[in-house]
């Protein structure tokens, strides 16, 4: 007995380490700042008016130890008057007498008591099913589980309710065994406890009473189950009512279930596999569960499927409390929506831990192979778990390609929920790069996490992204169907595009860009060629006014790269496109710079060598059909062309005249009107336009 | 089971199959699918007499070298029905009933006559089956040759003779000659036969090398021809599955991107299947609620009793398996109904397993409660199947569309103008696939508007002309040189969103083009002549 004692406190140890020296590098993840905040106000005033979407246990307990420090006073902080929680979550971990690493830390710690609390059930389960060694299987893969250790050291309320199920359903696994009305009154608690912490605490309940309907079959009187049940729903109904503000606890209960998805947007389209949908995936949490479980986990639970004997009733039963929670939780998952993160299926794991350890006692008892293969898995699952260390929270396993695949597969809690803030100021600070751009999930401001010279990314940045600038770009936002709700068709491409320079966490990429040659062979940095780089901006920027041709801000950015790209062009002697991307400037945004650049490439190319091939009738015919079709920039080069091989056309010259008119290009546009004179001195239009254009000043001139 | 009773099943199995394979024939899928276009274009040669190909090339482009055994069943049926969209439909609508009948044939010699009516029931009414059977791609003899090829090797392993032998090789031979994706197909049965031999649930005897010899003697005759081609034009044989097996995306992890396509091939049964319209209900999983429940509870129990049929459920689980490897080295993953067609037959027998099993739990309380259930079953299945075929993926857009239903009926508008005008088409519609082959059906004169001859008559025209033009310079040119033209339709198919009918009256034809005329018509027909090419390079 003191050797197992031993044993499991070692492997709880080693869970508690992990746990929390990961705790202690995450920054403030979503949930957190509501809940803490909230749970501080709960002890502090006994008014439960903050965050009513989330039963108030796990908050409570979490805002147990900051009791002990001089805080503000809950009446100080903005948002509580107004009930606004996130406001006063703000206020209270940033405009509070002790930092915010220290107040998160501390409301983390309860957490992860409720973590160990899960691990003895577990462990003390397993062996009254399997017997010690399976049992301690069982507790090793729970205190290398990264989906476990990741949700444990937050303080949201998943873990909570893993582990108070956990302790449900053993304790009625027990009293199904001793029928004492001690294990149907700790079911009872258990379940009130469960309910206190999530609102799906309900189908713990749910679980329960199928349970107890399910140990009818093994003979005994009705009445007995029916007893138990009495005592379990008493013991729970009294726990919630005074958990949750005696004597209103369960009134408050009931309100409280309504307000669920109060702070969730629904329209948010989930993500899931490279695909968006706005009603969400039916097997979503399947898949959540099938790339965020270990590998080891995963065969064992399936050898323990594969070989699975219910020989008698008992047996039966015991495989319906094992593999009941799976069941139900997933098929709740089917129907449930929004889809954010495995989270929400998190009582599911400890189960498919407690399926696995029947799968640890066969394999063992199967012989040197069967131990040979537990030891690999073994190893398998302790390099994972390390590898990952501490960035848990993006766990995937090798199904998904690990952790650095991720983002092609879940988002959301499962992969960028706020938690890296503190890595990407850390990095920044031993980088120090010279400019920063970031788009990330942050659930509180940047600055006030210490990363204070930062811009947003902008349409710019995400179509044509500037060298020399570390652009940091969380992994929900390469995600995202649209970077900007009012305009569909801008998103990041840069997952497919580019290759990220660094990671942080797995959960934030940074990206670095350069055009030069010499950076070609860099692993710190993405060289573009700048053709590419170039071409890739405007064929993006092109498909954004597809959609939205009234987009004024990527007109502009449209236009700097045709005016970028055409001096590069000019650089490089392709004047021909030089001057094409020069007119191109002038269709989309005129300036008098853009004028002038125009009027050098115009310049440049009517000096230069440059002559289209085929016979001049035919060039000038080309010429004129594509100013007739509308395609100035095109139509100039070849008007140009023409009227070099053949001067005296004069609706060369009037087409030109005209196109250089309609850019405010004054002084070229007169001196082709008058060459139409001069072929034909009674050209009346060429004459009209001059008197027109006499008066005109080009503008930037 | 008395045989009429076993006779009567078999015939229930083909009735359901005919009618799921040829009810509705001319509707759905609507329109014709460019690749089978092609196949028939190529097929009709064949029937002609022009070429008897071993492989079945695209002018220079090696990347869409196919194999003809299809393209030669076509052109059987081509001979004897008519060279015509339903004669495609049917000759690969009788491939699939074929392959149903072959099945439940296998499956009774295997696993009883039980397994073998609903498994072939379940391949027959199976959605994903009757879809690959109703449209004229080379993918649908997978499956029938997987079947062929297991009914030879049960024949040789039961009979031992050397006709038996021969008929193996050969047909092993053959199934090179249906579709890349038959390839897996010997390594499934060397890792079975390797498995039943470890088993000794077959046992190897005197006569066998001789067998073995002749086997593969058969074998080799079968594959010479093929074989010949692969040696004499190596870089026409193995283009396309170099092209479909190089990972596409550079600085990522090649074995992660093969792994996502390995799940990507297991999830298509039951939550996102295939997004190509042409095979799948874009994105729906490919078996039906029923089906997909049915199949897990047969592989879970084929796995759990995998101990006491080693060989035989093995056998299973590699045919279910490895025929998904085509689409799991395609690279991007796409078009995974079609690549993995071979897989229908195990996942058909797996949900024939799973139903069988459910039956036979019920059996033991009441035996017409099982009976009832099977029967419920079965036909939900089929009302399922039915109704997502024939109602839900037959009417969508998106596969109209990828079936270039519009540009069937565009063709027809051209022929009926064709009666009373001469009608000019474009390069573009005049050279592709659907247009030549919708020609082969029904005879049209029509002409290549391209050079100045299209453009003008030297003596008095007898009909007016219609000019079918996709490229707006040159229905500007033609606009501008007869002013007076009538615009008889505005198309847009497979993009070319600028597609205008125009026609011209027979009197204004007879003219001479200026030199400028002559040069902006040389430039435009010629640019458009150049367009055509370079896409036409992909056909």
């Amino acid at each position: 007995m003191r050797e197992e004692t031993l044993v499991a406190g070692m492997l709880l140890a080693v869970f508690a380490a992990l746990a929390v020296t990961s705790v202690a590098t995450w920054s403030a993840t979503s949930d957190e700042v509501p809940h803490l905040a909230a749970g501080y106000s709960y002890v502090q005033t006994g008014d439960f008016r903050l965050n009513p979407q989330h039963p108030p246990l796990i908050k409570a307990l979490a805002a147990m130890p900051l009791c002990f420090l001089d805080l503000k006073r809950v009446e100080e902080l903005s948002g509580w008057k107004e009930r606004r929680d996130r406001d006063f979550g703000h206020a209270f971990l940033l405009d509070n007498y002790e930092p915010l690493p220290t107040l998160l830390f501390l409301g983390r710690l309860p957490a992860i008591g409720i973590g160990l609390l899960l691990g003895i059930g577990l462990f003390l389960w397993a062996r009254d099913l399997w017997g010690f060694p399976a049992a301690a299987c069982v507790l090793f893969c729970f205190s290398l589980s990264p989906s476990l250790l990741a949700h444990v050291g937050l303080v949201t309320t998943d873990a909570g309710l893993a582990c108070f199920t956990v302790w449900a359903l053993y304790a009625l696994w027990r009293w199904s065994e001793t029928r004492s009305r001690r294990d149907a009154v700790a079911c009872g608690v258990a379940v009130g406890l469960a309910l206190l912490t999530k609102y799906s605490g309900l189908l713990t309940l749910g679980m329960v009473g199928l349970l107890i309907v399910a140990t009818w079959s093994e003979g005994r009187p009705p009445r007995v189950a029916l007893g138990a049940a009495a005592w379990i729903v008493l013991s729970a109904a009294l726990l919630v009512t005074v958990g949750y503000g005696f004597p209103k606890g369960l009134v408050n209960y009931a309100w409280g279930i309504g307000q669920i998805n109060r702070d969730f947007d629904l329209s948010q389209p989930a993500f899931l596999w490279g695909e968006h949908s706005a009603q969400g995936f039916w097997y979503y949490y399947l898949l959540a569960q099938l790339w965020k479980t270990p590998l080891p986990v995963l065969i064992l639970f399936g050898v323990a499927l594969v070989t699975l004997r219910a020989r008698d009733d008992r047996e039966r039963l015991k495989w319906m409390f094992v593999l009941g929670p799976v069941v139900v939780f997933h098929l709740a998952g089917v129907f449930y929506r929004p889809n954010i993160g495995l989270r929400h299926v998190l009582p599911v794991l400890p189960f498919l831990l407690l399926a696995a350890g029947d799968a640890t006692r066969r394999l063992a008892a199967s012989g040197r192979n069967g131990r040979i293969a537990l030891a690999v898995l073994a190893v398998w699952q302790l390099a994972g778990t390390l590898y990952t260390y501490p960035h848990f929270l993006a766990y995937f396993n090798e199904l998904a390609g690990g952790p650095a695949n991720g983002v092609h597969y879940l988002g959301d809690s499962n992969l960028e929920w706020g938690q890296d803030i503190a890595g990407m100021r850390d990095y920044i600070e031993r980088q120090r790069p010279r400019h920063v751009r970031a788009a990330v999930f942050a659930p509180l401001p940047l600055e006030a996490q210490g990363i204070r010279q930062n811009e947003p990314i902008k349409l710019r940045d995400l179509v044509w992204p500037e060298e020399g600038v570390d652009y940091f770009v969380g992994t929900g936002f390469l995600q995202r169907p649209s970077y900007l709700a009012e305009n569909p068709a801008v998103r990041f491409r840069w997952l497919e595009r580019y290759v990220p320079a660094d990671a942080i966490g797995w959960s934030i990429y940074v990206y670095r860009f350069s055009t030069d040659e010499a950076d070609r062979e860099r692993s710190d940095v993405m060289f573009v060629p700048k053709e590419r780089w170039y071409e890739d901006a405007r064929a993006q920027l092109e498909q954004i006014l597809s959609f939205t041709p009234g987009f004024t801000d990527a007109r502009r950015v449209l236009a700097r790269v045709y005016e970028e790209r055409s001096a590069w062009q000019a650089q490089g002697g392709a004047i021909g496109a030089s001057l094409d991307d020069a007119l191109r400037t002038l269709v989309l945004e005129a300036t008098p710079e853009r004028r002038s650049l125009a009027r050098a490439a115009i310049d440049a190319y009517a000096r230069s060598e440059t002559a289209v091939e085929g016979s001049t009738e035919a060039s000038c015919v080309l010429a004129k059909a594509r100013a007739r079709t509308g395609d100035a920039p095109a139509a100039v080069p070849a008007l140009l062309d023409c009227l070099r091989r053949a001067p005296e056309d004069v609706a060369a010259a009037r087409l030109l005249a005209e196109i250089y008119e309609r850019f405010g290009l004054v002084a070229l546009a007169r001196q082709e009107w008058e060459r139409c004179l001069r072929v034909e001195p009674g050209h009346g239009e060429a004459r009209a336009a001059l008197e027109r254009l006499s008066s005109a000043e080009e503008p930037g001139r | 089971m008395i045989a009429a009773a076993r006779l009567a099943l078999l015939v229930l199995v083909a009735a359901v199959a005919i009618f799921f394979r040829l009810h509705r024939i001319d509707e759905v899928p609507p329109g014709l699918f460019i690749d089978e276009a092609q196949d028939a274009v190529d097929a009709e040669s064949i029937r002609r007499g022009e070429a008897f190909p071993v492989m079945v090339e695209a002018g220079q482009v090696k990347g869409r070298t196919r194999e003809p055994m299809l393209h030669y069943l076509m052109a059987g049926v081509f001979a004897v029905a008519g060279t015509s969209t339903r004669s495609i439909r049917l000759t690969v609508g009788l491939i699939g009933i074929a392959t149903v009948v072959l099945t439940f044939l296998l499956c009774q010699r295997l696993f009883g006559t039980r397994i073998a009516a609903l498994a072939a029931l379940l391949l027959a009414v199976s959605r994903w089956h009757v879809t690959m059977s109703r449209v004229g791609v080379r993918a649908v003899l997978t499956p029938l040759f997987i079947v062929l090829a297991l009914l030879a090797l049960d024949r040789l392993v039961r009979r031992r003779t050397l006709a038996a032998a021969l008929a193996f090789g050969a047909v092993m031979g053959l199934g090179f000659y249906t579709y890349i994706a038959f390839w897996i197909v010997p390594v499934a049965l060397g890792a079975s036969a390797a498995v039943a031999l470890a088993a000794r649930s077959v046992r190897l005897q005197r006569s066998d090398t001789r067998l073995a010899l002749a086997a593969l003697a058969s074998f080799l005759i079968a594959l010479g021809p093929l074989l010949h081609y692969a040696a004499t034009r190596p870089d026409f044989f193995f283009a396309r599955s170099l092209r479909l097996s190089t990972p596409l995306r550079e600085g990522n992890d090649r074995a992660a991107e093969l792994f996502d396509h390995v799940q990507q091939a297991l999830f298509q049964l039951h939550l996102r299947g295939d997004n190509a319209p042409m095979y799948n209900i874009a994105g729906e999983p490919l078996l039906d609620p029923i089906m997909g429940v049915a199949f897990l509870v047969g592989l879970y129990g084929l796995v759990k009793t995998l101990p006491r049929r080693p060989a035989m459920h093995f056998t299973v689980l590699v045919f279910w398996l490895l025929p998904l490897v085509p689409a799991i080295l395609a690279f991007p993953f796409g078009s995974a109904a079609m690549r993995s067609i071979g897989a229908v037959l195990a996942v058909c027998l797996l949900a024939a397993f799973g139903l069988d099993t459910a039956a036979r739990a019920l059996a033991r309380r009441s035996p017409l409660a099982s009976l009832a259930f099977l029967a419920v079953a079965l036909a939900a299945i089929a009302a399922w199947n039915y109704r997502s075929y024939f109602q839900v993926w037959g009417s969508r857009a998106d596969v109209a569309g990828s079936y270039s239903a519009d540009v069937t009926r565009f063709f027809a508008l051209c022929a009926d103008l064709a009666e009373n005008t001469d009608v000019y088409l474009s390069p573009y519609m005049y050279h592709t696939p659907n247009f030549r082959f919708l020609r082969l059906e029904r005879p049209v004169p029509f002409h290549l508007l391209d050079g100045e001859a299209a453009l003008v008559a030297r003596a008095p025209a007898a009909r007016d002309r219609v000019f079918v033009v996709d490229s707006p310079p040159v229905t500007a040119m033609i606009q501008s040189l007869y002013p007076e033209h009538q615009v008889v339709a505005r198309y847009a198919v497979w993009g070319r969103r600028d597609g205008v009918v125009l026609r011209v009256g027979a009197g204004q034809l007879e003219r001479e083009l200026t030199p400028a005329e002559k040069a902006e018509a040389e430039l435009w027909l010629g640019r458009m002549r150049g367009d055509f090419e370079a896409m036409a390079r992909d056909w």
